[in-house]
């Protein structure tokens, strides 16, 4: 068995990561709440938004159809992008290992994807897997502003806009709650009609008029709605994320609990044995005397 | 007394503003308007500019506010009117002088043409700038 002073030392350093894992996870807690209160702020933009688009979709005929933003006209033999957001650090249990396998095994065939990452781990994982890389952003902050996102997604949209590839996706881990987080592949160009609720009543809604036209207002509203979804994925997967290192580092606060209780048993078993053995040994002592 | 409808001023970070209102005016790419209750339903681009508000006050007296507005689009109902944009700021949100500085540095690039410059951000960089200026000096 091991000495006591050992031990001690021991039970020392697992306290230590204990606390160390307890701070983590208030962090977490905090980030957690503050990445929530941004998300309810959005809504009422986003879903602004979506409805206009979706009113404009519904009146207009062909024409706006054109736009280089809805056409699914494959110029770039089916090449897809992917946005991968991803978490800069570990230690957030399966929250980047899940989203990189997930998008890993969903590729059919890697000549034919482009990965745009936010986040290092994401970025790590496929080039280490020799994918192609596209542009690489980094998000500094622990809430992500909508001047960012739209400087991203700018980006990303012209590489449909210019024909470099025919899809693009937004691959980001959905908060389902605290415990539990999806991730998530959406498809966010060419836009699918079909997906989108378009209102049943056009008689209504074709009261409205453009200015300067239905087009310009639809050019300018597309990437507006696209930003809108990128902020959305953003949120979520920070808040997944901040979630994911919750739990991972609860835990871990509970494994250290249980190591730091074992070990105190042994302190005790050990300490008991060593007064035992003492005392045996002046009692033999005091016995051999008396003799 | 003119009849008040409903303004909402929605950007992604937050409600701005909702509250009755008399009238608005603001600028589209195509030119200056007012807009009164029970207008026809209209949806515009908006250009980098100065929005101005007016609601009647508790004695019933039109006061006006103003917000500087890059970018965005207003829908337009005859009961409500509802203003979307990236970013808008109130007159106390805006630091004069950053703006003055922003104003310069726009104008120095777009004044040294070169490859490096992009053009259409230094232009965008000067309209906020120029509507900034214009709404805290009246």
């Amino acid at each position: 068995m091991a000495s006591t002073r050992e031990i001690q030392l021991r039970i020392k350093s697992v306290s230590g990561t204990q606390q160390i894992t307890k701070a983590m996870k208030l962090v977490s807690t905090a980030k957690l709440q503050k990445i929530r209160g941004v998300q309810e702020a959005n809504k009422p933009y986003f879903n602004a938004v979506y409805d206009t688009m979706c009113s404009i979709l519904a009146t207009s005929d062909g024409g706006v159809l054109r736009s280089p933003l809805i056409n699914s006209e494959e110029r770039a033999g089916g090449k897809a992008a992917y946005l991968l957001i991803t978490g800069d650090r570990g230690l957030a249990g399966g929250y980047n290992a899940n989203i990189c396998r997930l998008l890993e095994r969903s590729i059919p065939n890697k000549d034919k994807a482009l990965i745009v990452t936010i986040g290092k781990k994401g970025r790590d994982y496929f080039t280490r897997r020799g994918f192609e890389m596209g542009d690489h952003f980094e998000i500094d902050s622990s809430v992500p502003t909508y001047g960012e996102v739209s400087r991203i997604v700018k980006g990303f949209t012209d590489l449909k806009t210019e024909g470099k590839v025919d899809v693009l996706y937004v691959v980001y881990t959905s908060f389902l709650n605290t415990i539990s987080q999806k991730p998530v592949i959406l498809k966010l160009l060419p836009l699918a009609l079909e997906d989108l609720d378009v209102p049943e009543d056009p008689a209504k809604m074709s009261m409205m008029n453009y200015e300067p036209g239905e087009e310009t207002v639809l050019d300018y509203i597309i990437p507006k709605y696209i930003s809108g979804i990128v902020y959305g994925a953003l949120a979520e997967s920070f808040a997944s994320e901040e979630g994911a290192r919750m739990t991972a580092m609860d835990s871990a606060t509970d494994n250290a609990q249980e190591i730091i209780e074992d070990l105190t048993l042994k302190y005790n078993q050990a300490r008991q044995s060593h007064i035992t053995q003492e005392l045996t040994e002046i009692v033999n002592g005091a016995a051999a005397l008396e003799n | 007394m003119a009849e008040t409808y409903e303004l909402k001023i929605i950007t992604p970070e937050r409600v701005m503003y909702t509250h009755p209102v008399t009238r608005v005016i603001f600028r589209t790419t195509e030119g200056e308007m007012a807009v009164l209750k029970g207008h026809i339903p209209l949806t515009a681009v908006i250009d980098s500019s100065v929005f101005h508000v007016y609601f009647p006050d508790e004695s019933g007296a039109e006061t006006e506010l103003k917000l500087a507005v890059h970018e965005g689009f207003v829908e337009i109902l005859p009961e409500s009117v509802t203003l979307l944009t990236e970013s808008a700021e109130w007159p106390e949100e805006i630091d004069p002088e950053r703006a003055e500085r922003a104003k310069a540095r726009a104008q120095e690039r777009l004044s040294h043409q070169d490859a490096k410059v992009d053009v259409h951000r230094a232009e965008l960089a000067l309209r906020r700038s120029l509507t900034r200026l214009e709404m805290v000096r009246k």
